[in-house]
């Protein structure tokens, strides 16, 4: 099994895709807002994440089909990226936490555990890259790459824009630290 | 040469933001006299015009004009209320110099005369409708008059000069007031809006305004009176209730946000509009100013859109200039403005601005 502590897991990708990651999140959730307003209007907060979902998975695409080290993978409709044999990430809305907040399915609880999925290479870490929006839904707060355990996070780390980056720090750890007692 | 203005030398001086002992040393004068030049007490010598001039940024001629200040509208008491004096004096002193100066341009302006904004007599349109005003009836009427298609407005500035109103950028050197309004006899309705306001809250003020020329021009009320039908005119101008209902069957900020791109005005306004049509309860819109206040929105709020620009006081000056060949100089002595002054108040905004000429002096080449 991969080391799966933050800090091995992001060093392991994070020159070469967290740019991506970042791009991707961002142009699509921008395109999204682009929508006629009539239409934004009409919308309820999980059409706003299908539609960007599915910029976010073109935008993928187009970025990584034919690039060596990552292939798409799609398990039974779920669609993920395979970084090598080691790191697996999948694209979703999240909180603050890293979490998504929908229902999740059975083949996707089984994803966050970890547990065994035909067609995934196995023992590989299991990542959620996600977005954080506004209180207003309007604007990205952060990218964030998560990894669950069940329910839980086990680690959070936020990228840090190329244009915000100080001595070449790509990312932040952003796990909700635990209160004692 | 006409008389010695005194009321341009109060002019100019508040529009400056100076005070009498302020101003005095810059000319420099004692006080005692520039207070007596002020007031009309007594007669200034002709080189006093060139002295005030040099220190208040304006040629001599400013202070020979024959006009008389307005003074304030008589709303906003609340407003005015939370203004320092020399604020109010800044603001008011502008809305005259803006006023003089479209008095003078306007002639030779092909203005469309079918165009107004109209002006209710509460006595006469209440008598028609059982005794009562009803402010919804009169913002729907208002659309329909100008034949405002269904929906949001697209640009609300472009529909208050489309329809006899002319909207005058001004620095009120203040974000306590966003804008301010005048009909006066023989002028169109005059908006004066401050150029640092938020675009979002300037046209939701625009059209509080435009309710004040609507409703409040002939016959006057108490001013939590007319303030509150203004704020409801705005709304049901920019909103129809009948159009803004079905979007507020969900309100959450998201629903809010999104409704502000379509509606664009803020998300205060709709909140306010929601509990106006009694479409949230008392607990909700309590909820509501909560979360806006921690999440500092109430000061600025996000998405803010695009802001709008009046044009019709562009064309005017287009027009002097390439129509009627003025020059920079020749429209800043028509106003009694120095060259400079005239840039920084008329110059180009907009890129299909023409480039306004100099007078070309001939020299003698040696």
């Amino acid at each position: 099994m991969p080391a799966d502590d933050l800090e091995a897991v992001m060093s392991s990708f994070a020159p070469t895709f967290l740019d991506d990651f970042d791009q991707i999140c961002r142009l699509s959730h921008a395109r999204y807002r682009r929508y006629p307003a009539a239409d934004l209007l009409e919308h309820d907060g999980r059409a706003a994440a299908a539609c960007t979902y599915c910029h976010m998975y073109e935008e993928a695409i187009r970025r990584w089909t034919d690039r060596p080290g990552i292939k798409p993978l799609d398990i039974r409709g779920r669609k993920v990226w395979a970084i090598g044999a080691e790191v697996v990430v999948r694209l979703k809305k999240t909180d603050e936490d890293g979490r998504s907040r929908n229902y999740p399915t059975r083949q996707d609880q089984d994803y966050d555990r970890g547990l065994p999925l035909p067609g995934l290479p196995e023992p590989a870490v299991r990542l959620t890259v996600g977005y954080l929006l506004s209180p207003t839904q309007t604007e990205i707060v952060r990218i964030q790459i998560s990894k669950p355990l069940g329910r839980q996070i086990e680690w959070c780390a936020a990228i840090v824009p190329a244009e915000l980056a100080v001595g070449g720090r790509q990312w932040e750890d952003v796990t909700r630290q635990r209160g004692f007692g | 040469m006409d008389r010695f203005n005194p009321h341009m030398l109060a002019l100019a001086r508040d529009v400056r933001g100076l005070t009498q002992p302020e101003l005095a040393p810059l000319i420099p004068i004692a006080q005692g006299t520039l207070s007596k030049y002020e007031t009309g007490v007594k007669e200034p010598p002709d080189e006093f015009a060139d002295a005030a001039g040099r220190a208040l940024g304006f040629p001599p001629s400013f202070f020979y004009q024959p006009d008389r200040p307005y003074g304030f509208p008589p709303f906003h008491y609340r407003k005015r209320k939370k203004l320092s004096a020399k604020a109010l004096g800044r603001i008011v002193a502008e809305m005259n110099i803006r006023r003089m100066h479209i008095r003078k341009m306007l002639p030779s302006f092909p203005l469309p005369t079918n165009r107004f904004i109209p002006e209710i007599d509460r006595d006469e349109y209440g008598a028609s409708r059982k005794g009562r005003l009803d402010i919804e009836d009169v913002a729907r009427a208002v659309r329909e008059h100008w034949m405002v298609p269904s929906g949001p407005i697209e640009n609300l500035m472009a529909l208050l000069e489309d329809n006899g109103g002319i909207v005058i950028p001004c620095d009120f050197g203040t974000d306590l007031l966003d804008a301010m309004s005048q009909r006066i006899d023989g002028m169109p309705v005059l908006f004066f809006v401050n150029t640092h306001s938020p675009s979002d809250r300037l046209r939701y003020t625009l059209a509080h305004e435009l309710a004040h020329m609507v409703l409040h021009t002939i016959s006057l009320q108490d001013d939590a009176a007319m303030e509150d039908e203004a704020d409801e005119f705005a709304g049901a101008f920019l909103m129809p209730a009948d159009e803004v209902r079905h979007h507020l069957r969900k309100f959450d900020l998201r629903q809010l946000a999104n409704m502000k791109g379509y509606w664009k005005v803020s998300m205060a306004a709709i909140a306010v509009r929601a509990d106006r049509l009694k479409l949230i309860t008392p607990y909700q819109s309590r909820m509501f100013w909560m979360e806006m206040s921690r999440l500092g929105y109430r000061t600025r709020e996000p998405n803010e859109p695009a802001p709008e620009r009046p044009t019709f006081l562009d064309k005017v000056v287009r027009h002097l200039v390439t129509t009627l060949g003025y020059t920079r100089e020749d429209v800043a002595k028509l106003l009694d403005l120095l060259p400079v002054e005239f840039d920084r108040m008329y110059g180009p905004r907009t890129s299909s601005f023409p480039e306004i000429k100099s007078a070309t002096h001939l020299r003698v080449v040696k």
